[in-house]
Order: structure tokens, then sequence, then C-alpha cells
């Protein structure tokens, strides 16, 4: 559905120009689910909002070797219709519904916007999605305003606003973050269903391993702008390659580890102005050589849908 | 309890107001005492019955008497309309004017301010609002010599007398809103529903007139009220310069007259306050379901 070429976002700062994204791709294929994971900072946002185009600001530059959405490549007299075809589900639903417009209008909106249909049918459309995503009495929710929902039907609120075009992409930008944990789990539960009802493509950023073994098909590993390991769940949480990869994995909290402390990766997340020229990891790595601090790691391929860069990797030329 | 307190003190603070006012127009020097300048002779039993004359008369509906011996209400009767007609346009055209001015000082969706506009709005804040009506009667004048205008730029007695002093009454309260709305509009263009409104599709026209318009207006609107006293402040000398007397110049111009000043300033403050309601109330309406805290700008 989606394939992101060497895409690259930069942003100007007043002595320097960094790169919050530097040269990744991405793959969204049809029907299934990408998770872009990494820790805060580490451009998985800045990566998905570049992609859609949302971020045209003064001080950030983005270029993409080729985007190809559908089908067509992605250019200037082509562009998928944000809101129909992609669409985006923000992190945070107390600030991503306008407090002063009902929700059923913010709901029904991309509707009006596209011309999908008229009014009346739109407002049928939005009670009935408003009921999809589970709120018992939509008509009531209809007329209410942001401030009169709670964090959860907020976000519900937010997802039926980016599925009622049915479209193409679903972009959930760590959905789950600002709720609640006895939320979070409704949420996760509801965004599963509607991707397995819809056969929606979804690219799913988050921060949390424990989401992406639930929900996730294909994994992204970013970290520092740059991405360190791709490829189809199952293969990545059987055989991580990257030693970031592996690190994260056992930040998993496990019953069988409960008496043992949780482990954490060493070291801190360097500064986007402080990046490092070769491997972004390699101040953390405990496996880092020399070679590592010279020059970015190329892609080593595991099997056929799993690739890390890192030249430590089994089955790598140093490995 | 607690609303029979606020409105046992609003009462109190407005009683206080009335005798001040009272006081001040029939002794007007009295204002120096507190300072050690002993300018005026007169008892507090003077005072006090100088007060009590004057709410015993208001209380039978009656607010004195100017020149031989006629009623003060003929006055107010008299200039109330326009006063209110005037007050009523400069205030529109100052809220048109400031808000489309404010839309074009704004950032929109930039991040960078743009030196220039804010130079504009702060020189046109800047020069006073004596030299912008004195420029704009030479400036018509001349188009009126020239046959190009035929709008009068003094006198009263047809609507098209009036035109000039609104525009130029409202032009400093309109700068002073356009940079209230630009800051709003700043603020509510950096929110994350609004980039969710792009996200959606929705064009710069949409995004403006549905999502930031509302949002802006709802925190400029309670802060309009603070632009009452400059927007009368230049009515004034709006009404002096182009000979189009309302309240404000008959209160100045009869300042000798305590039954006028006190009169008159009573309706005056009447007017401020039905106004500075009639807002309050739009920006409480406006915010009344959105369980935010209302931030006024002034």
């Amino acid at each position: 559905m989606l394939r992101v070429h060497n895409l690259s976002v930069q942003f100007a700062l007043p002595h320097k120009t960094v790169y919050a994204v530097n040269g990744i791709d991405l793959a969204v294929p049809e029907g299934k689910v990408t998770a872009l994971i990494g820790e805060s900072g580490c451009g998985k946002s800045v990566s998905a909002l570049a992609a859609m185009g949302l971020l045209d600001g003064e001080e950030s530059r983005v270029s993409w070797d080729r985007i190809v959405f559908d089908g067509k490549d992605v250019d200037d007299t082509h562009r998928p219709a944000y809101g129909k075809d992609i669409s985006l589900i923000y992190q945070d639903p107390y600030s991503a519904l306008n407090p002063r417009l009902k929700c059923g209008y913010q709901v029904m909106e991309p509707l009006l916007i596209h011309g999908i249909c008229d009014r009346r049918a739109a407002r049928k459309r939005a009670l009935e999605v408003l009921g999809d995503v589970g709120f018992s009495d939509p008509g009531r929710v209809y007329n209410m305003y942001p401030s009169e929902l709670s964090g959860g039907m907020k976000q519900r609120v937010l997802i039926a606003s980016a599925i009622i075009t049915r479209p193409k992409l679903l972009i959930a930008d760590e959905p789950t973050t600002a709720l609640d944990v006895t939320i979070q789990a409704q949420i996760l539960d509801l965004i599963k269903r509607l991707q397995r009802e819809h056969r929606l493509s979804m690219l799913l950023i988050t921060h949390d391993m424990g989401i992406v073994a639930d929900i996730a098909d294909e994994i992204v590993i970013m970290y520092l702008g740059r991405v360190l390991e791709r490829g189809a769940k199952e293969s990545i949480y059987r055989n991580p390659g990257h030693p970031y990869t592996r690190g994260l994995l056992r930040c998993i909290p496990r019953k069988q580890n409960k008496d043992r402390a949780l482990f954490t990766i060493k070291g801190h997340v360097e500064q986007l102005m402080s990046a490092p020229a070769g491997c972004v990891f390699a101040p953390r790595c405990e496996l880092c050589r020399e070679s590592c601090r010279q020059t970015h790691p190329a892609l080593v391929s595991i099997n056929e849908h799993h690739g890390v860069y890192c030249p430590l990797t089994e089955g790598g030329p140093h490995g | 309890m607690k609303t029979s307190l606020r409105i046992i003190g609003k009462a109190a603070f407005f009683a206080a107001l009335l005798i001040g006012i009272i006081i001040l127009a029939n002794y007007p020097l009295l204002i120096l005492e507190p300072f050690g300048f002993h300018l005026q002779d007169v008892s507090l039993e003077q005072v006090v019955t100088t007060v009590t004359s004057y709410i015993g008369n208001l209380l039978h509906g009656s607010l004195g008497t100017y020149k031989r011996r006629l009623d003060v209400w003929v006055l107010i009767e008299t200039y109330t309309g326009s006063t209110l007609v005037m007050l009523s346009l400069s205030l529109l055209i100052a809220i048109l004017f400031g808000g489309a001015f404010g839309y074009f000082l704004s950032k929109k969706q930039k991040p960078r301010t743009s030196t220039l506009k804010l130079m504009l709005a702060i020189t046109l804040m800047s020069v006073p609002t004596l030299i912008v009506i004195v420029g704009v009667q030479q400036f018509f004048l001349m188009l009126k010599h020239a046959g190009l205008s035929h709008l009068p730029v003094a006198g009263f007695t047809t609507w098209r007398h009036r035109i000039l002093p609104i525009f130029c009454a409202a032009l400093l309260p309109g700068v002073y809103l356009a940079r209230l709305f630009a800051n709003a509009s700043d603020r509510v263009y950096q929110t994350e529903y609004i980039r969710a409104a792009v996200s959606k599709g929705a064009g710069r026209a949409r995004v403006f007139f549905v999502h930031v318009l509302k949002n802006v207006f709802a925190q400029v609107c309670e802060s309009i009220q603070s632009i009452l006293p400059l927007l009368m402040v230049n009515m004034l000398i709006a009404e002096y310069l182009f000979y189009c007397p309302g309240l404000l110049l008959v209160m100045v111009n009869n300042y000798g007259n305590p039954d006028v000043v006190v009169g008159v300033s009573i309706v005056i403050a009447l007017i401020y306050t039905a106004y500075s309601l009639i807002f309050n109330w739009i920006g409480r309406r406006l915010n009344h379901h959105m369980g935010i805290q209302r931030k006024g700008l002034a």
C-alpha cells in the first residue's frame, strides 16, 4: 500500500542543520500492520508526518527518492487525499479534537471536506461509525463537545473520524500513550478489530513492544532517525539481529523473570545535534567495534523478510 | 449565600463609584486633598448634603438641570441615540478591521514571524488619534477640492457626517484588536487540532473559518471590553474635531455643570456596562461547553 524510499527530514537550527530522519525506507503491505518502533524523539512521528506531507514548515526540509502509494508514485501532481486515502490517529486525544466543535461534526468532517456525501448522509454515516467504535448511544455522543468525554471516549471519536472515509492507509501515532492502562487495552482491541474487519493497511507508531507483539505483522526499529532493523514480526521476535532490538526485547517484563531487576539498555539516547557519524547506536552498544563508529552499516539480510543494519549480525560480513 | 454576598459587593462598589462621581463633579479639587493640597474649602457636612441630595433626586428620576433650568434628561435624550450609533458602528468596524488585519499580521502555519508586520502594527498603534483625524480631514478636503469626494469633514446634520468620525475612532482600537487577534490566532494555529484538521484534508480557508476563527473569537471576545475605554476616548476626540457632538463631548463641554457631568457619566457608565456585559456573555456562551478555562487577553 505504501512504500517510502530514502526519506530524510532535516531541521534547520540557528547554527546547524540536523537530520531528524536520515534516509529511511518504509513499507506498509496492503491489509497488514507495520509497526514503527523506537524511543521518544527518534523520528517515528516525524517520519509518518513527512511521508504524509504534513511537515511543510519553513524550518524543516523533507526529501525522498520515491514514495509509492496504492501502486502510484507520489509527486506534486499526484498526491493521496489526506483524510480520505490516508487517515491519521493522533497520540493525544485531549488536544487533537477541536474543543469548540461538536464531536459529531468532527467525525463527519472528512466526508464533507472530500465531498463524499451531503450533510444529512454524513450525519447518518457518523452515527454508524460512532456505533462501530463502541458507543452505545451514538446520537448523544454526536451532540457532545470533547470536554464532556473521557480520554478513552475522545480517542474513540478520533478513531471514528479517521475511519469514516474507509481510508486505504491508517497511520496510528502512539494511539494509546496518553490513555491510562485500563483504557489502553480497550482502544488497542478496538483498533485490532477495525483493522481486521476493514482489512486496513496500518502504520502503527509506538514505543511499546508489548503492543507490537499483539497487533503488528511487520516491524521497523528506529533509533536517532535511522532504521536499525526491519522484518516480519515473528522473525524479529524469534531472531533479533540488532543489539538494540535484543535490548528492547529484554526490556519487556516477563512472568518468569519476576524476581530479577528489569533490564535496561545502558547509556542514554544521544541528542540529534550530536548524532554519531557511524552507527547511531554505537555509543551504547556493548559489541561496538571501531568500524561501527566510522560509517553507517549496510543492510545485512537475515532472511528474505528480515534485514539488520549491523555488521555484527550472524550471517553478516563480520558475523 | 456566596451569590448574595457577591451581589451585595457589586452593589456596594457601584454605589461607591456613584458617590465618587458626584463628589468629583461637584468638588473636583478634593481629589488633591490626600496629596496635601487644600484647594477647596468644603466641609464634610456640605459634601454629605450634596451626595444625599443627588441620590435623592436620582431615586425620584431627576438628573438635575443645566442652563436656563433645562432638565439634563433633555440633553441625554438628544445625544444618547447618536452616541449609541457611533459607538456601535465604531466597535463593529474595529472588530472587523481588527479581525482582517489580525489575520494579515498572524503567522498562520508559518513558524517565523514577520518583523515588517510587527513594525507596521506597532507604528499604527503609536500614531495618536489626533494626528490621524487631522490627516484624514486634510486628505478628504484635498479630495473634495479635486472633486473626487463629497464626504463632509465636519458637521452632524446627515448620516454622511458620521462616516469619517466613526472610521477614525475605530482605527486605533482596531489595530489593538488586530494584535490580540494575531496572538490568539498564532496560538490556535499551533494546536494539535489544527494539524488534525489539515490531516483530514481541510484547506486553508476551511481551517481558518471552521477551526481557527471560532476559537480566536472566543479568546478575543472577552478582551473586547478592554478596548471600550480607548474607543470612547477616540470618539470624544472625533466628536470634537469633526464637530459631531455626542454624550462624551456634551459632558466635556459642560464640565462646569455638576448636574450634567453626573447625569451623563451615569448614562455613559450604563452604556459601557451594557457593552461589557454583552461581550462577556458572548464569550461565556462561546466557552460554555468547552470546559476550558477562559483566557482573557487583556
